[in-house]
This record gives structure tokens, sequence and C-alpha cells, in this order.
């Protein structure tokens, strides 16, 4: 692999990369395409990586914040699972799913409640780190849930009486059974996704272009194995 | 330091105060383009800031509707701050202008509002400058429009810009064709919106639309480039409104070929989204190292319809503040607020009738009017920037100063940076003028 991505032009492509559980796949995948150095991100503390012969710069950060850093224009491109993207709703080209990182955003609770007709209940309370699209999800059966914005450890809301239910990703569903919850309802399904700025789209399309297509030849792989097993490893 | 008083400094989200070199630098902007419009025969428009919001909201979509400001008067009246000046303009020539020699050509230099999240480049108020070219409905007008785009981003002196051209036209007749439900329609321009060439070959697959619109379709989140993107799209099109559609962008793109523009520009027919009124062409303009547009235009025909006779136009809109971030990003507009000259009161009396002429050659001329002595009118100045400061006169001569080096102290000032005798020297008043005005 020592053709360079970006032999097209002598200004680097930033792109921004999401902390957290994707971010091992994602040096993975910008290993495959050349840059050879970059494991080194995880065992060092510098924010900016630079893989200069591939004419590329890394930033890692909280998964939330890569539309933010791709819709203004301070990374061309970014990785982030498909979740983020609908619950931020940014103005962003997503261009293609990128096979890794599947995962379901899940409605769960405690087992007495799956059978329930929650339209009777005077009060639902849901704890969540997506409130955007829980409140979408519980609005459109015409549910009024108060949502409880969460920034982490989720399941733990319903064990201390802070919610009734959650929503929240589940890869294996582990986390759900070791709180001694189950899955009542699926609002969507999730893989990493590329994202582009629209602006670094129109004005560098060639170079995008050509790092789109390798990225797209490398990540075959990813979904050919992760259709062989089923989904990934990790949990959510 | 800021003031730390009673007062109240807080302002609402979405608006900023404009002082000194930032207000200097979009009056400048604004100036330089209603120079230009005005060459190309345009006249200005000045619609109201706010309509009753049913008649300015005749043309859009549910989206846009979330981002007006809403206003309820006395008599509750449903009120709207204008947030975009285009639909305006299309009210007050439907239901108004009848019987004007066509086509009719306005500008506007104003400010919009519009309920979003404050951006990069944009407040909720914010200023456009734009044209609407009415009554004219074939390539050549779109080919001036797209002219003066150019000429306005050349006239500022932004370099590296790029003009993007799509072609509604084309996305329109061929979903005309296809039995989809709005819903559908939707989806079709959500996936074509984000590039996701994945997701819209999947639903085309799923609607089991015709192989020849599917491939039309499919192909356009990637329709981009020069002259190849235009001959791709024709041998794609499916349809004869499809074929008429591209002939139109390849007539402009050839107008703008033979003014030499196209340096700037780029084909690009995989964009379904901007303003639901646009029905032809549509402009969109990106400057390097600027994440989002500085630019947005197209052809409307069927938008002046809605408020009376129909007429087919054409227009756009420049971000004020987004070119001026655009110039910044290039170290440009550069603007120099400081006064040429500053003149003590008495001296200002005796030569009046000089400095009116100056200021009549464009120079600032500055009278003090806090009775400030040699000293203190030297040390203003040099804090003002201002270079020449007359200390005092009569009806013949000036006393003239240069209020910057070279310095030569003299005793016992202890570095106050005071002017000695010789760096002053009495000039005539006609000398002076003739010296300045250079």
């Amino acid at each position: 692999m020592k053709d360079s991505i970006l032999i097209l032009s002598k200004e680097t492509l930033s792109v921004a990369l999401p902390k957290g559980r994707l971010l091992h796949p994602c040096l993975e995948l910008f290993q495959d395409l050349g840059c050879a150095g970059l494991m080194g991100i995880l065992s060092s503390r510098r924010l900016l990586w630079e893989e200069p012969e591939q004419g590329l710069n890394f930033m890692v950060i909280r998964p939330t914040d890569v539309p933010i850093y791709v819709e203004h224009g301070a990374a061309d491109l970014g990785i982030v699972g498909r979740d983020v993207l609908c619950e931020e709703q940014r103005d962003i080209y997503e261009p293609m799913g990128l096979g890794f990182g599947r995962c379901r955003l899940v409605v769960a609770g405690p087992p007495e409640i799956r059978d329930e007709n929650l339209h009777l209940r005077h009060r639902l309370r849901v704890a969540t780190k997506y409130p955007r699209l829980t409140r979408q999800h519980f609005l459109k059966q015409g549910i009024s849930a108060e949502v409880v914005s969460l920034s982490g450890s989720v399941e733990l809301a319903p064990q201390v009486g802070l919610a009734d239910l959650v929503v929240d990703m589940v890869q294996t569903g582990r986390t759900l059974r070791e709180n001694n919850l189950v899955e009542i309802d699926e609002i969507m399904s999730s893989e990493a996704c590329l994202i582009v700025n629209r602006a670094s789209h129109k004005l560098r399309l060639k170079e995008i272009n050509h790092l789109m297509k390798r990225i797209a030849d490398v990540t075959k792989k990813f979904k050919a194995q992760s259709s062989k097993l089923g989904g990934g490893e990790l949990d959510g | 330091m800021s003031y730390k008083g009673p007062f109240k400094a807080a302002l609402p989200c979405g608006v900023r105060d404009l002082f000194l070199e930032d207000a200097a630098k979009l009056s400048k902007l604004m100036a330089t383009w209603r120079q230009l419009f005005e060459s190309w025969a345009y006249t200005e428009i000045i619609p109201p800031t706010y309509e009753h919001y049913d008649v300015l909201m005749a043309g859009s979509d549910a989206d846009f509707e979330r981002k007006i400001f809403r206003v309820l008067d006395r008599e509750g009246n449903i009120l709207a701050l204008r947030p975009d000046i285009t639909t305006q303009v299309a009210r007050i020539v439907g239901t108004k202008l009848h019987g004007l020699p066509l086509p009719l050509r306005f500008y506007y230099l104003t400010n919009v509002f519009r309920f979003e999240e404050p951006q990069a480049g944009r407040q909720r108020e914010f200023y456009q400058a734009g044209l609407e070219l009415i009554g004219a409905p074939g390539p050549e007008a779109d080919a001036e429009l797209i002219t003066i785009v150019i000429e306005a981003l050349q006239w500022v002196g932004l370099q590296g810009f790029q003009i993007n051209l799509g072609q509604m036209a084309f996305f329109r007749a061929i979903v005309a064709e296809l039995d989809l439900s709005p819903a559908q329609v939707e989806e079709l321009k959500g996936a074509i919106d984000r590039k996701d060439e994945v997701g819209l070959r999947k639903s085309l697959r799923e609607w089991e639309i015709s192989d020849r619109h599917a491939t039309a379709l499919g192909e356009l989140p990637h329709l981009c480039g020069s002259e190849e993107a235009l001959e791709r799209a024709a041998s794609l099109a499916p349809n004869a409104g499809a074929c008429r559609a591209i002939e139109n962008l390849s007539r402009v793109y050839d107008l703008l070929s033979a003014r030499s523009l196209t340096e700037h520009l780029v084909i690009d027919l995989g964009e379904a989204r901007g303003m639901d009124y646009y029905t032809g062409i549509t402009i969109e303009g990106f400057s390097p190292g600027l994440g989002f547009s500085i630019c947005n235009g197209g052809r409307y025909d069927e938008l002046i319809g809605l408020y009376g006779r129909p007429l087919p136009a054409v227009g756009f809109a420049l971000g004020v503040e987004r070119v001026l971030l655009a110039l910044e990003e290039q170290s440009k507009q550069e603007v120099d607020l400081a006064p040429h000259l500053l003149v003590a009161d008495e001296a200002a009396s005796a030569g009046r009738a000089t400095l009116q002429r100056l200021r009549h050659r464009g120079l600032r001329v500055e009278v003090d009017v806090m009775a400030r002595g040699e000293a203190g009118l030297l040390g203003y100045a040099r804090v003002r920037g201002i270079p020449w400061v007359i200390v005092g006169g009569d009806e013949a001569r000036a006393l003239l100063a240069p209020s910057t080096g070279p310095w030569s102290f003299g005793p016992g000032t202890k570095g106050s940076g005071r002017c000695t005798a010789d760096s002053q020297r009495w000039v005539n008043w006609g000398t002076l003028e003739e010296m300045l005005a250079r």
C-alpha cells in the first residue's frame, strides 16, 4: 500500500474519528489504507495526529462532536455511528455505511413492564443519551414521555428509580441482561458511517472521491466478516 | 476593560452589534456590490422588514416555515420577519408591477431573519446582497446572473472560489414521470442530499422504478464535473423534459464558456436541496477553507404566479457575512478608519475652505473638539493612527506636524514623545492641499 491517498493534492484532508468503541476499527481501517503509525493514537494524549505521507490529519474527539466538526468544516471528513447522526441532525453528506460498529438503538425496561400497555401509565420516564430520537419515538405513538437526558450508564436509571425505561444502544445485549433489563422495542439499527463536509466535497471532489473509493475497497472486507460473524463482540 | 455598571449588556441569541472595522467592512462590501449591480442596470428594491405570515409563506415548505420569526401584532395578526427577499419580490411583482416593460431587474442589500442555531458565518439576523431578473425565461438570463455572481466575488478580491451549477428541472422531470407519493419524493431528495448512493439505490429497487429512471436517479449524487458531466447527464436523461433540462444547462455553460468564466464553474446535478421554489438552474458558491456555501440562487418560474400573473424569474443572494469570512480567510478586505488629518479648532476655522475641498476629495479630516494643546493633539493622533496634525494656523498658513517620527525629544520631556519645533513647519494652505490630496 505505498500509493498515497492524496497524490492529487499537496493540502491535507482532516478526518475526525470518534473516541470509544468505534475508534479501534477506524484506526484499523486507515492502517489498511497505509497510515502505518496510526495505532500510536491509542497510547498518546495528542489530540491531533498527522500522517503527512498519506496527506491526512486525524483528530480524535467525542462521537457526538464528530458531526459538529464536520458540519463546520473543522474536519473535512469524519466517521461516526448512524445513531449519532440521526440524533444530531447536521447538514452534512453521509455517502456510505462502513459495515462495522453494527448495533441497535432499543427501548428496554424491567421484565414486568414488557406486557404493560404504556398508554395507561399517567407518567412514563425514559432515561437516554438520545433525547431527540427518544422523544420522537414515543410521540409517534402518542405518548408524552418524560425524557431524562443522561451522558452515560443509562442502564442504572430504572434500578434506582430515576426512570421507568431506557433507550440505548445494544450490541450483544449483555449490559441489558446484567442489569436485569429486557428489550421492548427497536428504534433503529446503526453502523459506522463516513460523513463529509459539503463545501469540502464540492471543492476537493477528486481527492475525496479517491479516498472514498479506497475506503470502500477496504470496508468490503469488514462487511464480509461481519455478515459471517453476525455482529460485533463488544457490548455497547 | 468592560464597564461593570448597572446597565444591561445582554443580547438575545442570534444578533450582534457591528461597529468600527466590522461595520466598515460590511458597508464597504455592500457599497462595492451596489456599484456593480447598478452598472448592470439593476435598480434597488426595499421591501418591508415584516409582512403577513400567510402571504410570505405562500411558496415555502414545512422545513422552512419552522425557521420563521413570528410576531403577533396588537390586533392578533400573525406577522413574519422576512426570512428571504425573493418571496417578497415575487409578491411585489405579482401583485403590483403590471404593465411594465420586461425584464425587470432588481437588487437588494439588506438584513433577513431566520430562527435557526447561530452558525459559523450566520446569526439569526444576517445580511444578503442579491439580484432578481424577472420576465426572461431563457439561458441568457441565467448566464447574466451567474456572470454577475462571479464578478461580485472578483470585485471584492476573493480568490479560488467555485460556483456549482445544478439543474432542478432534471430531477423534477424524472420524478414527474414516476408514480411516487410526496413522502417517497422526500425520501429520494433526502438520500440525494446526503449523497447516500446505497440508500438511494435500495429505495429505487424496492419501489421497482424502471431501469432508465433508476439509473439516472442513482447516478445523480455523483454527476459532478465539467462538460463530461453534462454529456453523461444527457445520455442518462430518460425523457424529453430531462433532456430539455440538460440542454438548458449546457446552453448556460456555453454562454459562460464564451465569456471565459468556466474556471470558476462546476456542473453539479447531485443536489436536490435548496428552496422548494427552484424550478431550473441552481447556483451555490464555495470558497476554500470555508465549510459552508457563500451564495445561493436559482431559477424560480412558478413563485410569482402564486401572487398574480405568472412570470419566469432567476435570482441569487450572497451571504454578506460569509463572504467577509472567506475574505478574512485570505487576509483580504482591510479597512482604514483613521482620519488623514487632525486639525486644532482655531486652525480649522482659519483654513475652513481648504479643509472643505480636502473633504470633497474624500479625505477624512477630524477637527479637535476637546480643546487639546499641541502635545495633546500629537499624542491623540498617534494613538488613532492619524498621520498629519495641524497644531495651529492663521488665514494664510498652517503649522503642520507629522504625528509619527523621526522623533527628537526635548529636554525634560522624559520620552513623552513631544515633537520638537524642527519637525513642524509652516505651510501655505494651498501647498497643504496639494500635498495631502496626493
